[in-house]
């Protein structure tokens, strides 16, 4: 797994790459509870490089989230690979989470969220 | 000799199987992962049932590690795969605590993201990725975890 964070006007990019599960996830949470320290927590997690996907990743973005809106914020995805798509459906939290298809368009609508 | 010939096909055809045996820790799912993606893509299930038994199995050792052995580096981890035309099948044991995947309940899909609890969610995967999940438990030969996985289902 690798992480490639970034920040473009004033939201934090994780860009992920590899398999995110049990034995990777712990650098992930880490990096999402440093970037949702201070408000506002706008995060948008790039998911277009990673393979795969099991409970403890999506229970370490369901805590990002948690932990950015307390923060006034919000924790968008983006990129979302076709396998890896089908574990967000089958646990509906593809209607928890805005998903978007490109990190464009994800870094958009959190700044047009920031504007509200 | 015509009869000799599918005689050694038939015995090919029944040893499609493999065994890998690692420690209980967490540093050995990306291991046990390949191996069965490995066998799911010989056996010709398309990416996404391989993903699926990918996700099960993944699923199934986390919770051997975490509630079985109750910790990493307690016991080992078995791992047998086998195919036939129709089907792969995956085989763990483990020799930790005994567990009745009848007591685990399913966890509240669908509410609001403050009611999300991460627990039960992988159980859950395991009966939703698989076709078929029968489990036993003897003393001498520890927990029994046998997964199926029909070619032709989702």
């Amino acid at each position: 797994m690798e992480l490639h964070d970034r920040s473009r006007a004033g939201v934090k990019i994780l860009a992920l790459e590899g398999s995110f599960d049990t034995y990777t996830a712990e650098p992930i949470r880490r990096w999402l509870d440093e970037a949702t320290r201070s408000a506002p927590a706008h995060v948008v997690v790039n998911l277009s490089q990673v393979d795969f996907m099991d409970s403890t990743a999506l229970s370490t973005l369901v805590q990002g989230m948690k932990r950015a809106r307390e923060k006034g914020g919000e924790l968008y995805l983006c990129g979302l690979q076709s396998p890896v798509r089908l574990i967000f459906e089958l646990t509906r939290l593809d209607r928890v989470f805005e998903i978007f298809v490109s990190e464009e368009d994800a870094v958009q609508a959190i700044k047009g969220e920031a504007t509200h | 000799m015509t009869l000799r010939l599918q005689l050694a096909a038939s015995n090919v055809y029944t040893a499609l199987m493999s065994t890998l045996r690692l420690p209980g820790r967490f540093e050995s799912l990306p291991k046990i992962g390949e191996f069965v993606v490995k066998a799911a893509r010989a056996a010709g299930l398309d990416e996404r049932a391989v993903y699926a038994v990918e996700l099960a199995v993944d699923e199934a050792c986390s919770n051997i590690i975490d509630h079985a052995y109750g910790g990493e580096g307690i016991g080992d981890l078995e791992c047998e795969v086998s195919w036939q035309e129709d089907k792969l099948i995956i085989i763990l044991r483990d020799f930790g605590k005994p567990f009745d995947p009848e007591a685990i309940p399913d966890p509240k899909i669908g509410v609001s993201i403050d009611e999300l609890k991460p627990r039960g969610v992988g159980f859950f995967l395991m009966k939703k990725m698989m076709d078929e999940i029968r489990y036993s438990y003897t003393p001498e030969s520890g927990n029994t975890l046998t997964m199926i996985k029909q070619k032709l289902s989702t």
